[in-house]
């Protein structure tokens, strides 16, 4: 019994005690209780639900699995591309907009023409390490990935680079190295071979 | 079928020592087997050979030599085993087999294939036709080649049959159930159901058994067949480690190929066999086959001889039952080297709007283990839905989700086109084609 | 011209019964002895009953021996390779039938305790439960 917390009356402390949410339940009735939750929307009965029989579409809590396909996808005389219950789709409520893009969207340029396309070569070929991709990228207003299409660096110069990074990753410990192996291997399991 | 052991047999005069005179030895005599045994031994009575009720539309009938078409009065019990109780002696009942045999058989004389209780259970098991199903096919269709080299008793034609049905069947399922399939993975589906592997599979599940070059007495019922000599490449490795040969650049080369025999490291030699054909007298032929390929080799030659012995549609009901009936999970067999850009070339080939990442729902973004839901949309359509670990994770997961839709696309009946092997079961019926995809996309 | 795709070489699995079914007992081996009183029941088995037994299941092969100084017993060999050997020893012929269609009946498979109601190489219907789907629990 302390002098600075007065002797209060249990319910009256607890009343007066900050609220910090509980993770179990005294008894396994209160638990099973609070547990309990109330039957999903399409199961309930109000004023509104009709009268006679019907039929109840309750979609399953799940992402929609590759076997079904989406409308675009199916031919164009299949006949279940009307029916949209088949089709995995976002429910966008109305005037609701797409949900924000991962990478930002660009609008695809074809300002380039053949002798562009020589003089990126030629430039590339000439100083690669002054003309990287990405220099070349932002001269010509594209993609370093588009400039990696169009000219190849010369023999010497990947050889160089190849070297280059071999240097560096000597360079790792144990523990960076075996990191980065791993996550090589997570990478190359993304497209399906992992499974998942 | 039931067989006794004839390893317990004596002379007569040695009945004393099966107890004949120890107590309530009379019973014991009566009801004991083993001095049953005694008289047991397989009868081949001169019987007449079974009418084959079938004929095979085509292939040659010189490998079913043994079987002459003539009139047959039972022939339910010619190929049935009966078991009779009959006096032999007095006061001695014995129990024999009687054997109806089919006539001798161009395969070699101690190899009796109707005398062979494993060989009638694996008939029974596989549910052949006891009328049109000659035990003797199915005797053969265990013999390799490497075993014995004559072709009408081996199983090289039938196998050869087989093989070209359950191709051609698989294929043309996978093709019209998936028609978007691309290339790599039909191949591999079609030898996920129908390869040597899964056929070797199929053959132990029929409770096949094999034995190695045996001697003549072996059961029939076992799968015969030269083993890989010891020291030569193992031609699975060769399959893994060796490159595929590409023999039309071979051939602009100017190179020779190499028989497919040695392309596989089967073990081969050269034999001299009366071919009138060949000039030099000399053979190759191959002498060790892979236990793989052995019994895939048994399984297609059981194909082949119910094509020839039953008919088609027997045949596809067979192979529907015993293979397409497989489980096998298409998704699974995807690998994806850029996901991402593929998606987009196929969306620019089909006039899609181009296909745009979207962030649907995330948790846990600072923590060790954020989960990120991202969409892949082509306007407002959502096209796959992939969950990943890390932005880019998620987005290249949303896009092999999407591509796995677009792939295993499968068209309903009203619009899928029929099986091509449906007029070949049913001549009268109408052919319709459906849905024809563009192919692979190219990047 | 690089690869896009490359398949997995994953291969099929059998179901039996779903096409055809493949009886998985493939052989049975029955031993008596002529002596042996337990071997009574067995000896009277193999005159009485096992012909019809025999006739009903073509796929099983029976081998029928005499193992002097033993106990009567039934081996059953599957296509799995492994076998189940039953001791019938002073069992009446109604009995060993049983067992006989016991051994018939079996897989050859190691007796494995399940907790799951349910065991499927089929997915679920509706799919594993996705918090970010569907009604989503609010906080």
């Amino acid at each position: 019994m302390s002098l600075l917390t007065p002797h209060l009356r249990p319910a009256l402390r607890q009343a007066l005690a900050p609220f910090t949410p509980a993770r179990y339940e005294s008894t396994t009735r209160r638990m099973t209780k609070k547990l309990r939750l109330p039957p999903a929307a399409s199961f309930r009965l109000d004023a509104s639900s009709p009268a006679g029989t019907h039929i109840i579409y309750n979609p399953p809590p799940t992402a929609a699995s590759v076997k079904q396909t989406p409308a675009l996808f199916m031919a164009a005389n299949d006949p279940r591309r009307a029916l949209s219950l088949n089709t995995p789709s976002l429910p966008l409520a109305e005037g609701q907009e797409l949900p924000p893009p991962v990478r930002k969207p660009y609008e695809k340029k074809y300002h380039l023409k053949p002798e562009d396309f020589a003089k990126i070569r030629e430039l590339r070929k000439a100083d690669p390490v002054t003309n990287t991709r990405k220099a070349l990228a932002e001269q010509f207003g594209c993609s370093p990935f588009f400039i990696g299409m169009v000219a190849e660096a010369t023999k010497e110069h990947k050889i160089e680079m190849h070297f280059k990074q071999k240097k560096m990753m000597k360079r790792w410990g144990r523990i960076r190295t075996k990191a980065r192996a791993e996550k090589a291997k997570r990478k190359a399991g993304w497209g399906g071979a992992d499974g998942l | 079928m039931i067989c006794l052991d004839q390893s317990v047999v004596t002379s007569p005069e040695n009945l004393h020592l099966l107890g004949k005179n120890r107590p309530s030895s009379g019973i014991l005599l009566l009801s004991s087997l083993s001095a049953l045994t005694l008289h047991a031994h397989a009868v081949m009575p001169k019987m007449v050979r079974p009418m084959m009720a079938y004929q095979p539309p085509v292939g040659d009938q010189t490998c079913f030599g043994y079987l002459v078409v003539t009139k047959v009065r039972d022939w339910s019990a010619a190929l049935n085993i009966k078991i009779r109780i009959g006096a032999v002696g007095e006061n001695e009942w014995c129990l024999f087999l009687v054997l109806m045999g089919a006539g001798p058989a161009p395969i070699s004389p101690c190899r009796q294939p109707l005398t062979s209780t494993r060989l009638a259970a694996l008939h029974a098991r596989l549910g052949l036709s006891k009328s049109k199903f000659p035990l003797e096919t199915l005797a053969k269709c265990l013999i390799d080649r490497t075993m014995d080299h004559n072709p009408a008793v081996n199983n090289s034609a039938l196998s050869n049959l087989g093989n070209n049905l359950i191709g051609y069947w698989t294929s043309e399922y996978l093709l019209t159930k998936y028609p978007r399939l691309p290339r790599a993975i039909l191949g591999q589906s079609v030898s996920s159901f129908a390869g040597n592997k899964v056929l070797h599979i199929l053959g132990r599940e029929w409770g096949i058994d094999h034995a190695f070059m045996p001697k003549a007495e072996a059961d029939a019922g076992l799968l015969q067949f030269g083993r890989v000599r010891p020291g030569e490449e193992n031609w699975m490795l060769n399959a893994v480690n060796k490159r595929p040969v590409n023999r039309l650049k071979l051939e602009a080369q100017g190179k020779e190929r190499q028989p497919l025999e040695e392309e596989m490291g089967l073990t081969t030699e050269e034999v001299e066999i009366a071919d009138p054909s060949d000039k030099k007298g000399l053979k190759k032929i191959v002498v060790g086959m892979p236990l793989e390929l052995a019994y895939a080799n048994a399984v297609k030659a059981v194909f082949g001889a119910i094509y020839l012995h039953e008919g088609q549609k027997a045949t596809y009901e067979f192979f529907k039952a015993h293979i397409l009936s497989r489980h096998f999970d298409l998704e699974k067999v995807f690998d994806f080297f850029t996901p991402t850009r593929t998606l987009s070339r196929i969306a620019a080939r089909e006039g899609f709007e181009p296909p745009i990442a979207r962030l649907l729902s995330e948790s846990g973004r600072n923590t060790r283990h954020p989960v990120f839901n991202v969409g892949v949309f082509s306007g407002d359509e959502l096209l796959g839905e992939g969950a990943g670990a890390s932005l880019n994770e998620a987005r290249i997961r949303a896009a092999v989700n999407a591509l796995k839709a677009w792939y295993l696309y499968s068209p309903p009946a009203s619009i899928r086109g029929d099986l091509p092997s449906k007029t070949e079961r049913d001549p009268s019926a109408e052919f319709r084609g459906g849905f024809l995809d563009k192919g692979d996309v190219v990047i | 011209m690089a690869p896009t795709i490359r398949a997995l070489p994953l291969i099929s699995k059998a179901r039996n019964g779903v096409g055809a079914f493949i009886l998985q007992c493939k052989r049975m081996e029955l031993a008596y002895c002529d002596f042996g009183g337990s071997s009574n029941g067995m000896k009277r088995f193999i005159e009485r009953d096992l012909p019809k037994f025999a006739a009903a299941n073509p796929q099983i092969e029976f081998v029928v021996h005499p193992r002097p100084n033993h106990h009567p017993t039934i081996r059953g060999l599957y296509i799995n390779g492994r076998e189940k050997v039953v001791c019938v020893r002073n069992m009446h012929e109604s009995e060993i039938i049983q067992k006989a269609q016991l051994l018939r009946d079996s897989s050859g498979a190691k007796i494995k305790k399940s907790n799951k109601k349910v065991t499927s190489l089929n997915e679920s219907v509706r799919g594993v439960f996705s918090p970010y789907h569907g009604e989503q629990f609010k906080i």
